[in-house]
């Protein structure tokens, strides 16, 4: 067994394992067991999920499947005048013009998409929560400056400024790599994060639990830590989840006007490239990548939009509908921190009595 | 032509192969040729120039033709020279290096002047002179003129091998016979243009063309559309098309759709069809009867340069040779290649079918022994072969995807290639230094149908001996086969020159390997089904006179 196959094998296995825990905890959990009950009632979030589950799955185990290699042209098995083959038996679902395996590739593009919509989702969520609690939290001057910063990179255009860019590490041999492009998505994803952490932090830094906090002399970031981050996980998961759905969508329209992922890695957004001039003899290559990004771009929004209203009931009553995403900012709220020094933690259903005190 | 990104075309020279599959004339039903009517053709980028001196890429040529003449033309859709604005074909003295041409009586310029020789001898001092600045400036071609090499360094004022007798007199002194000079008076930088035009164009003469041709320039707006209409005092036989439209920033794949919605005539001429539209619409009965097609003559190769580490080893390049599968190289080309493991293309004179120095299979390779040479040249588990990379140029649709195949095929042997992918005037700066580039994916189209020209500019020991912006990418150098080229350059006994260049090839492709030789490829355009009498000329990218048109106009442009 190759150290490739290997290291597939170990991914899966504490995928699996850290699930199954999590699932336990969450359904022994006082305060998140409500949660889970109203999440089990959402068809189409436990639809997103189960999506998402096989996705990652594939992805891990790409290397273990019996599939051809995606890069390696079977130029033998193309008719003399190098037409892309039509899905069957040779290829399940079609070959390129260059007689690769449409479903390897297209298995193995899942990995590129995902590794780096999380990559570039995590280090948003990051770099977005800790800039937006900084801001709010200690206000004035820096609230100021961060925030101006913030309206000035929302102001870019993403695609145009990340093409600057790209085209600035072209030169470097850095365009291409993975880690790279996260970083570029993530640099304009944050800010959307910072707003609204920071317009939560505004409500929260003012509730009496925090007060306390200071007044007994703990350090501003332990407070934030502590006592003010525990508040904001809600928010992170819903955009954690509803987040990968935008960077994998940045990241294939990056790579589908070539300054992303390069080719030949296989990646969505590149199969799509490649396939346009193909599309009217081999609709197949535009269709099955594209296909690919819609069902995992919507079963990530499923998801998110299912957690959010699991997390919140009273805001899905008020908003669903209404607004789109969870951008609906300083209400809705909370739950889950175990109790350190809040009043009023003993609330068995939490996230109600804090919108009550929001919107009070 | 010189080495231009996107295939060109040609057809064959006279008595050699045409593919069976082939038919370089649209159809035509036997109709008779109505006068009249516009002619709606696409580029993709604005033209450089119409001004013959500096034009030397196929998107101007294909005007600059349509609005010039020379003193001779092929005859038809041959590679047969014949007279045009001279009289009839020079008489040849002097061991073959005296020209005497006459100039037919009553040419005009479009400003109604009439031709003479010293129109000549001032079009083509001034095409050379080094102030015009035009890529013939220096030598390539014409150096052979007496006197050329004083007027390049300034020393005199005139080429004195050019003489005026009388009015319609032209003498040419070469300083040495060259069985080609004919081909090269044939070429664009040998068309007639009137001093008192290019005078009053300024240094502008590039966007004010003025010549002999059937056509006149009316209208071009830049970057987006050029109009031809009618010369109605051109010399020779009169075109049927009163307008010709080019319609500018149309990319060949959009053109074709235009095509399609009958809005457009003729998709960019001097370009391929691109390999996807080519597959899709030979399958469809309703265009597949509008494709025309014919060999082109060029060839495709990987250069590898044997002053450079590791490929001054022959076990390497050898091994190259045997490693690269052509087969999957025509297939990336929607078929459209002919496997060649030699270096002169299937049209030319010269050209050896089947040529097979190697004994490769059927997709030109031999894996097998690719490793073993390795071997052999001391690579293996031990010692690995050095990472290389491969250069190539972006600019035509396939690249890519050859570019990859290449990879592949070298990565089955044991190589690991990296691949870089330049724009074409970065690839030609890069590969035209010398000894900077080990690898590279290069392609060499005709720019006269004489086997000299795919060997002097690409293969001998002058033309690797430069600094900059050198043709012969290889930077290959045989003093032996140096002979070979210098002897047949001049010998008047055709059998025996095509000899020589017989025995050139067999010293470039069986020992010396300085390329790993791929393909040919064969041309293919398309026409809407306004279009009649259009035909694929070997030498010129597009030749307006012949084609009518019927029905009502294609273009939606603005004219």
């Amino acid at each position: 067994m190759t150290p490739d196959r290997l290291a597939a094998l170990a991914m899966f296995a504490v995928l699996m394992v850290s699930l199954f825990w999590l699932v336990r905890w969450v359904r022994q959990s006082l305060s998140w067991r409500p949660v889970w009950d109203r999440f089990r009632r959402e068809p189409l979030a436990l639809a997103g999920l189960a999506f998402i589950l096989l996705l990652v799955s594939v992805a891990i185990l790409a290397p273990l499947l019996p599939l051809r290699d995606p890069n390696h042209g079977y130029y033998e098995l193309l008719p003399l005048n190098g037409r892309p083959l039509p899905p069957g038996a040779t290829f399940l679902l079609g070959s390129d013009a260059n007689g690769r395996d449409l479903l390897s590739r297209t298995l193995w593009g899942a990995r590129v998409s995902l590794i780096i919509g999380c990559l570039a989702n995590f280090s948003a969520l990051a770099l977005g929560i800790s800039l937006g609690s900084v801001a709010a939290y200690f206000g004035g001057w820096m609230d100021m400056v961060l925030m101006r910063f913030t309206d000035i990179m929302m102001a870019f255009p993403v695609v145009l400024f990340s093409i600057a860019l790209i085209g600035i590490l072209y030169s470097s041999g850095l365009h291409g790599n993975l880690l790279v492009i996260a970083a570029v998505i993530a640099l304009f994803y944050w800010t959307a994060v910072a707003r609204i952490v920071r317009a939560q932090v505004l409500s929260i830094k003012e509730k009496e639990f925090v007060e306390a906090a200071r007044a007994l002399g703990t350090h501003p970031i332990r407070i934030l830590a502590k006592h003010i981050f525990p508040h904001l996980m809600p928010i992170i998961i819903v955009y954690g989840t509803i987040g990968i759905a935008t960077t994998i969508t940045v990241e294939s329209i990056l790579s589908f006007i070539g300054i992303g992922v390069q080719p030949p890695t296989a990646d969505w957004g590149v199969m799509v490239n490649e396939g346009v001039t193909f599309m009217q003899i081999a609709p197949w290559l535009v269709i099955v990548p594209g296909l690919m990004i819609l069902l995992t771009v919507l079963a990530f929004n499923l998801l998110g939009d299912g957690l959010r209203d699991a997390l919140d009931p009273r805001e899905r009553a008020l908003f669903r509908g209404a607004i789109g995403g969870v951008a609906a900012g300083g209400g809705g709220l909370a739950m889950g921190q175990r109790a350190t020094l809040e009043p009023g933690v003993e609330v068995t259903v939490p996230g109600t009595f804090e919108v009550e005190e929001a919107s009070g | 032509m010189k080495r231009r990104p996107t295939a060109w075309l040609a057809v064959m020279a006279a008595g050699t192969i045409l593919l069976p599959a082939c038919a370089n004339t649209t159809p035509t039903g036997g109709e008779t040729p109505t006068s009249g009517g516009t002619l709606t053709i696409s580029f993709k980028d604005d033209l450089k120039t119409l001004d013959p001196a500096i034009g030397y890429d196929t998107d101007s040529w294909s005007i600059e033709r349509q609005i010039y003449n020379g003193l001779l033309d092929y005859d038809g859709f041959t590679t047969n020279l014949k007279a045009d604005i001279a009289e009839k074909m020079p008489v040849i003295t002097n061991d073959g290096k005296t020209y005497t041409f006459k100039i037919r009586k009553g040419v005009k310029f479009s400003n109604g002047r009439e031709v003479t020789a010293d129109d000549f001898k001032y079009s083509w001092e001034r095409m050379l002179d080094p102030k015009t600045n035009g890529p013939m400036t220096g030598g390539p071609f014409w150096g052979v003129l007496s006197g050329s090499a004083d007027f390049f360094n300034g020393k005199a004022t005139s080429i004195s091998g050019i003489k005026v007798l009388d009015p319609n007199t032209l003498e040419v002194d070469l300083d040495s016979p060259n069985q080609s000079f004919l081909n090269i008076v044939a070429m664009p930088f040998g068309f007639v243009v009137p001093k008192e035009a290019v005078a009053a164009a300024g240094t502008d003469f590039a966007h004010k063309p003025m010549g002999t041709g059937p056509f006149v320039l009316d209208k071009w707006t830049a970057g987006q559309l050029i109009v031809l209409k009618k010369n109605p005092s051109y010399f020779g036989t009169k075109p049927y098309l009163n307008e010709v439209d080019a319609q500018i920033g149309v990319t060949p794949e959009v053109a074709i759709l235009r095509m399609q919605s009958g809005q457009m005539d003729l998709p960019q001429p001097d370009i391929n069809i691109p390999s996807a539209q080519y597959v899709q619409l030979s399958a469809d009965p309703k265009w597949k009867n509008r494709i025309v097609s014919t060999p082109n003559v060029d060839i495709w190769y990987l250069a590898m340069n044997p002053n450079m580490k590791p490929f001054d080893k022959v076990e390497v390049r050898k091994a190259f040779n045997y490693a690269i599968n052509k087969g999957s190289q025509a297939k990336i080309l929607a078929g459209r290649a002919v496997i060649n493991n030699g270096i002169q293309a299937p049209p030319m004179p010269g050209y050896v079918p089947n040529y097979n120095p190697l004994g490769l299979d059927a997709n030109g390779q031999n894996v097998q022994k690719a490793k073993d040479l390795l071997a052999q040249a001391g690579y293996g588990p031990g010692k690995p072969f050095p990472p290389q990379t491969l250069v190539y140029t972006k600019s035509n649709a396939d690249a890519d995807r050859e570019a990859a195949a290449v990879q592949q095929d070298l990565a089955a042997i044991g190589v690991t290639v990296n691949l870089q992918g330049l724009a074409f005037s970065a690839f030609l700066d890069v590969t035209g230094k010398p000894n900077t580039t080990a690898l590279s994916y290069n392609g060499w189209i005709q720019d006269f149908p004489d086997p000299s020209d795919f060997i002097d500019p690409i293969l001998t020991c002058s033309a690797a001996n430069v600094t900059a912006n050198g043709s012969n990418v290889a930077f290959y150098c045989n003093k032996t086969a140096d002979a070979l080229a210098d002897k047949a350059r001049g010998d008047t006994n055709g059998t025996e020159r095509l000899n020589l260049y017989k025995q050139f090839q067999d010293v470039v492709a069986g020992q010396d390997f300085p390329w790993v030789p791929m393909y040919s490829t064969v041309e293919a355009n398309i026409s809407s089904t306004r279009v009649h009498g259009y035909h694929l000329h070997p030498v010129w990218p597009l030749i307006v006179t012949s084609i009518w048109v019927t029905g009502a106009a294609a273009s939606a442009s603005a004219s």
